[in-house]
């Protein structure tokens, strides 16, 4: 168990100053995040990654780059896997968002989730959502995704602490069991 | 037992829903953003800098240069800040990336734009770009961590030795910029109330940061507090301050509000700590008959032009394998470059790839086995110090890793092993680092709903500390581990270990272990005081506990849990503290972990890329806490230093000495498709000379003679001796 | 990122009226390339025309081949494009991560800026990213860059791995503008730098990239696409070779060895080509193609590796094709 810290900030309101005094003419959007409609101005130089982030306090989707080059801010829009720092929110009017946050059925953890923290998917746990949202994203792709399969197709997310073995494992049980649950 | 049990991390759950929280996940009311401007250039001088375009943007907030920044109250304490001036010190650029100015505003977006509108007009000097350029001022450098980390060390008669030699090598070794990489930029929350500074920082040391940062603002260290709950990924580049926390902390003070600074990616490239480039030189001689008699090691690493930072390669040299003489020598070289970090490995990474290297060398040259002659040349003692190592396992390491590898089916030359289209090669190196101590506290509290909480401010990085402590704690006062929880993370908390250079488990779990034993030997005392204790009367020495129950030893059915002794006593916790005194380490001794890398390369030989198929590490590092977190960890540290070996390096421009690739599209670090099967294993031997827990370090000697035992295996594949890092298809072409 | 005025139009007739009314629009489609490009201020439009929703997708088969949407996906996973031009796909997988490929579009890649690092960071000179100012590469590092077809002024490298496979199947691009469509090669969608870097392609102002055509070839279906990188995935190619040939009889009657990563614009080997055809196709001719697909090289000291890099793509792609 943890205790302490860790929820420090959270459900806090949001600070005073709004997007239309950037200069820029905000734009309004609305997006489907995790099931929830939101309609929110946002400035169009905003990622879709730092909207998630900074505007609707999702700070799951992890920022390790804003170049594309690390996976980290994987999430699923309209439900194909994406880097969503290579990307502006004001170009996914009616999209659908999902992020980390919104795999769990409440305390139900997803079974990629559930796989991760079996085997042990992870060090620092900073790449964890984008690894875990793209291989969400394979599995959608490719439901009977082989084991030689995997390290290609999840070459795409970085993991400094190169959990990668157990990333593997992690994939391929979250794989296993879902093709038995069908 | 919860300790050596493959326990799931603590904060598991936390870490895959997306729910923990890192420094630029948390959020105040009212908080702002910072942005921070850099120099275009890599040597001169600010002549002017007009920031009125980015005050007049939009949401601009603040704008602080070294014209208006507040007076900085002291001067750095060597490596605690990275440098010797604190940001924004005056109108003198020193190195490429160098920040000039920071913005703060209402958004991210408004910050990140008005900090391209500061415009500075630049007298710019010719830079020092390269080691190479900087040879010329190779000097021995003024260092204070003498003389545990020694520059300049001989012993016995290196040159004589040499001369007398059977036979001799001379070799130059090469290793560039490397970078730390974390997944997590650094980032800084800070803000004021009152006259009291909070600072949530990407951190692996918080009460080592508070002083510094207390000592730049003119603060009494109490009105300061530090914040560093988890880290993602640090590797060294957060063990020290760096100009982000302090300019953050001032620009808080200046608008009045909370004030998020998370640095750019290519800034945590170029700012924020790197390995900087080695040349090492290694002369060896050795007898026919596979005994060494001599080595001598020189090194010259890069360091800023305004101090001197030794990256201390010669660390191995004296002491992995018995010598009669042993000459170092490190020397540093002036360039225009960012201020450096200890970075995993620091000294051994490097070293042992130069000293691993030149054994298989002298190997191939005595047509010896790799292992045969490490094993003719084992050190029982540590040379410099001439006590026993209070344990060491390296010859099992050998016979363990030799074994799973499947050693002895490697060929005696190289060249000799194909497969199809592939080359293969088989190569080997030993490990070592020595293990170092800090000062640690800890507070263990048991509370009168019988679980306990472990209070230590050791940050979580990865490594699985937070795991590791709690199960220490729990074995300690005989409480499941599910009912311990775990404070870290704030200078509020005891001082910890900083979470670096292998000390958790050693100096700040000792800490954890003897707060946990003291806090159920005062639960104890209270019950065989207490009449209406089940235990009343027994010596208190007889009172075991388990299962959140005290017992008697003799007699295990009588006994009572924490939960009925402390609320029966009004008690509602009982709190201890325990103290890690590293002057306490046993004299008779000197400390290491050891170990011993086998590794598999295959290498097309029309495409030569060099492909790890298959590496075995065996590591015996005291008694494994958790073989779950323990055996992830390893194959980290292995693959990190397989990036290191075979794809990182940050290069730079030859004529500024900018960094070209300050992003990880171009800085290449493994990717899953590089790693094959990393095959981790312990010699567990619990080591109680060195800890009471009979555990030691882990994180860095997994990855200390990989490099090595790569380029060993390209040169058994192919070959081709690659002597300077890394190991990329352009070093291997076809003669 | 500097601030910009945002358009998304709904017909290809608006987009082209939205760029061509503003001298400094710039068109983003799966912005892969174009928001980091913005975020290091490399390229600062005032109005980013954002053509999503231009009705530009999907492939469209016919006897002449395959028409492909600009604006589809590099994730394209259709089992008609594998075999009809393997190497195409081949060459889609190997050009970037699922996340990445989910999002590129077609047209985007093939007008994706070059990989120089002096082109991407703008404290160096770069008379690509500012007409005039010279090129920091000459002097500086060019371990990653080109050995084919650079000049004084620009020494980059392309590097789409989708277009040198287009090249090799002989598709065009087709644009729309104002006075109408017009198709161009994609051998001559690039322009080579000459001592006009800046003029990086054959589009001329407010033109609009609809579609490539891929057309149906004796040779596409005996093709593949070899890259070679650094690390095992998710890099820019070292050097990387697409490869068709079309036999009958046993001897190679035409073929195509096009390069990747090697010169600032997807680089057709022709010398290459003459020496497959006429032979059979066999380890010495392969050997021969391999050696002429290096004809005309001008390496530097520190990418001199590039050319045995070259024969080594080349030779392993053709080989893969004996088996084929």
């Amino acid at each position: 168990m943890l205790a302490g810290g860790l929820s420090l900030g959270a459900g806090l309101a949001a600070p005073p100053v709004r997007a239309e005094a950037s200069g820029a003419k905000p734009e309004i959007l609305t997006l489907v995040v995790n099931g929830d409609r939101v309609r929110l101005e946002v400035d169009v130089r905003a990622s879709l990654l730092d909207t998630l982030r900074d505007r609707l306090r999702l700070t799951g989707t992890k920022k390790g780059c804003d170049q594309g080059a690390c996976g980290a801010c994987t999430v699923l829009l309209d439900g194909r896997r994406v880097l969503s720092c290579l990307t502006l929110a004001v170009m996914h009017e009616g999209s659908e968002v999902t992020t980390v946050e919104g795999l769990a059925e409440g305390d139900r953890l997803h079974p990629v989730q559930r796989a991760f923290v079996d085997h042990d998917g992870f060090q620092c746990g900073f790449c964890t959502s984008g690894q875990i949202m793209s291989a969400v994203g394979l599995l959608a792709e490719r439901p009977r995704v082989t084991a030689a399969e995997i390290p290609e197709l999840m070459s795409g997310n970085l993991c400094r602490c190169a959990a990668y073995s157990n990333i593997r494992d992690a994939i391929e049980a979250a794989a296993h069991l879902s093709r038995e649950g069908e | 037992m919860a300790i050596g049990r493959p326990l799931s991390r603590v904060e598991a759950r936390d870490k895959v829903t997306g729910a923990a929280r890192y420094t630029a996940d948390t959020r105040l009311p009212g908080m702002v953003y910072a942005a921070l401007m850099s120099s275009a250039v890599s040597a001169g001088r600010v002549r002017a800098i007009d920031t009125a375009r980015a005050e007049a943007a939009p949401g601009v907030l603040a704008v602080i240069t070294h014209l208006n920044r507040p007076q900085w109250h002291s001067t750095p304490a060597a490596l605690r800040y990275v440098e010797t001036r604190f940001p924004l010190a005056d109108e003198h650029i020193h190195h490429h990336g160098q920040y000039l100015a920071v913005v703060v505003a209402g958004t991210r977006e408004q910050a990140a734009h008005a900090a391209g509108l500061v415009a500075v007009d630049y007298e710019t000097r010719p830079a020092v770009p390269t080691l190479d350029a900087a040879l010329p001022d190779a000097h021995q450098p003024v260092w204070r961590f003498e003389p545990e980390f020694p520059t300049l060390l001989a012993l016995g008669d290196p040159e004589a030795r040499l001369a007398a030699a059977d036979v001799r090598l001379d070799l130059e070794y090469r290793t560039p910029y490397n970078s730390h990489a974390p997944m997590e930029p650094n980032a800084t929350l800070a803000h004021w109330d009152g006259g009291s500074l909070t600072v949530h920082e990407t951190s692996q040391q918080v009460h080592l940061d508070r002083p510094v940062i207390a000592g730049a603002l003119g603060l009494p260290p109490d009105r300061v507090r530090v914040v560093s709950t988890l880290v993602g990924g640090a590797f060294g580049n957060k063990t020290a301050v760096w100009a982000h926390t302090l300019l953050a902390a001032v620009a808080a003070r200046q608008v009045g509000r909370p004030v998020q600074l998370v640095v750019t990616r290519k800034q945590v490239f170029t700012c924020h700590g790197h390995q900087p480039p080695i040349i090492q030189r290694l002369r060896v001689g050795a007898n026919r008959d596979g005994t060494l008699q001599a080595i001598t090691h020189h090194t010259v690493n890069g360091t800023p032009v305004l101090f001197d930072r030794p990256e201390a390669a010669i660390s191995p040299t004296g002491t992995v394998y018995a010598l009669r003489s042993v000459g170092v020598r490190v020397e540093v070289a002036g360039m225009h470059m960012p201020a450096p970090a200890t970075m995993r490995t620091p000294g051994d990474g490097p070293g042992m790839f130069a000293v691993g290297s030149a054994l298989d060398e002298m190997a191939y040259a005595l047509e010896l086995d790799p292992i045969e002659l490490r094993r003719r040349n084992h050190l029982a003692v540590h040379p410099l110090l001439g006590r026993p190592w209070s344990g060491k396992q390296l010859l099992e390491c050998y016979d363990v890793g030799a074994e799973r590898f499947g050693w002895e089916r490697r060929a005696p030359r190289p060249r000799m092993m194909r497969d199809g289209a592939d080359w293969v090669g088989f190569g080997m190196s030993s490990a070592q680092r020595l293990e170092h101590h800090a000062a640690a506290r800890a507070a263990v509290e048991i509370r009168d709903d019988g679980s306990a909480e472990v209070r230590t401010a050791a940050p979580e990085i990865g490594t699985g500390n937070l795991t590791t402590l709690t199960q220490i704690a729990a074995d300690g006062t005989g409480i499941a581990p599910s009912q311990v929880d775990i404070r870290s993370g704030d200078t509020t908390l005891p001082e910890s270990a900083p979470t670096s250079g292998s000390r958790t488990t050693g100096s700040t779990g000792t800490a954890v272990h003897l707060a946990a034993l003291r806090a159920r030997q005062a639960a104890a005392r209270l019950a065989v005081a207490d009449p209406r204790s089940p235990l009343h009367g027994l010596p208190a020495e007889r009172v075991g506990a388990a299962r959140g129950r005290l017992y008697d030893v003799d007699v295990p059915r009588r006994g009572e849990t924490y939960r009925d002794l402390l609320r029966r006593n009004g008690r509602r916790s009982i709190v201890e503290q325990g103290f890690h005194d590293p002057a306490g380490a046993d004299p008779r001794f000197a400390y290491a972990t050891f170990g011993a890398h086998f590794t598999e390369v295959r290498i097309d030989d029309t495409l030569r890329r060099v492909r790890v198929t298959r590496h075995v590490g065996v590591f015996a590092v005291g008694r494994v806490l958790n073989p779950k977190t323990a055996r992830n960890q390893a194959q980290g540290g292995i693959i990190y230093a397989l990036g290191g070996a075979l794809m990182e390096d940050l290069a730079t421009d030859p004529v500024t000495g900018r960094f070209i690739a300050p992003a990880l599209t171009d800085y290449h670090v493994p990717v899953n498709a590089d790693v094959g099967d990393i095959d981790v294993s312990f010699v567990e031997e619990p080591d109680y000379n060195a800890h009471p827990l009979g555990a030691k370090g882990l994180g860095e000697v997994v990855a200390v003679g990989v490099h090595a035992s790569i380029a060993n295996a390209v040169y058994h594949a192919i070959g081709i001796r690659v002597r300077d890092l890394p190991i990329t298809p352009d070093k291997l072409l076809r003669p | 990122m500097d601030t910009f005025e945002y358009k998304r139009p709904g017909t290809v007739r608006e987009a082209l009226r939205l760029i061509a009314t503003h001298p400094d629009a710039e068109i983003i489609a799966g912005g892969t390339d174009l928001v980091t490009l913005l975020r290091d201020r490399v390229r600062t439009p005032a109005r980013l025309v954002d053509i999503n929703g231009l009705p530009l997708d999907g492939l469209r088969w016919s006897r002449d081949g395959v028409r492909i949407g600009a604006l589809c996906r590099n994730a394209v996973d259709d089992p008609r494009l594998a075999a009809a031009y393997p190497v195409l796909v081949r060459a889609l997988r190997s050009g970037a991560s699922p996340q990445i490929r989910n999002r590129a579009t077609f047209g985007g890649n093939l007008l994706q800026g070059v990989r120089c690092p002096y082109f991407r960071l703008p404290e160096f000179a770069c008379g690509r990213r500012e007409p005039g100012t010279g090129c920091a590469a000459i002097e500086g590092d060019g371990r990653l860059l080109g050995i084919f077809g650079t000049s004084a002024a620009c020494i980059a490298v392309h590097p789409s791995d989708c277009a040198v496979a287009l090249l090799a199947l002989d598709a065009t691009v087709v644009v729309e503008g104002a006075r109408g469509t017009r198709r161009i090669p994609v051998g001559d969608l690039h322009r080579l730098p000459g001592d006009t870097p800046h003029v990086e392609h054959a589009l001329r102002d407010g033109e609009l990239v609809v579609a490539v055509e891929v057309p149906a070839s004796p040779f596409a279906a005996r093709s593949t696409y070899v890259k070679f990188r650094e690390r095992a995935s998710y890099a820019f190619a070292l050097a990387s070779a697409a490869v068709a040939v079309h036999s009958e009889r046993g001897v190679v009657r035409d073929a195509r060895v096009c390069l990747g990563g090697v010169a600032p614009k997807p680089w057709r080997a022709h010398t290459a080509e003459s020496a497959l055809r006429g032979r059979r196709l066999d380890a010495a001719a392969i050997e021969a193609a391999a050696e002429a697909a290096t004809a005309g090289a001008a390496p530097r000291p520190d990418n001199a590796y590039k050319v045995e890099l070259v024969r080594g793509v080349v030779r392993r792609a053709l080989t893969e094709l004996l088996v084929k």
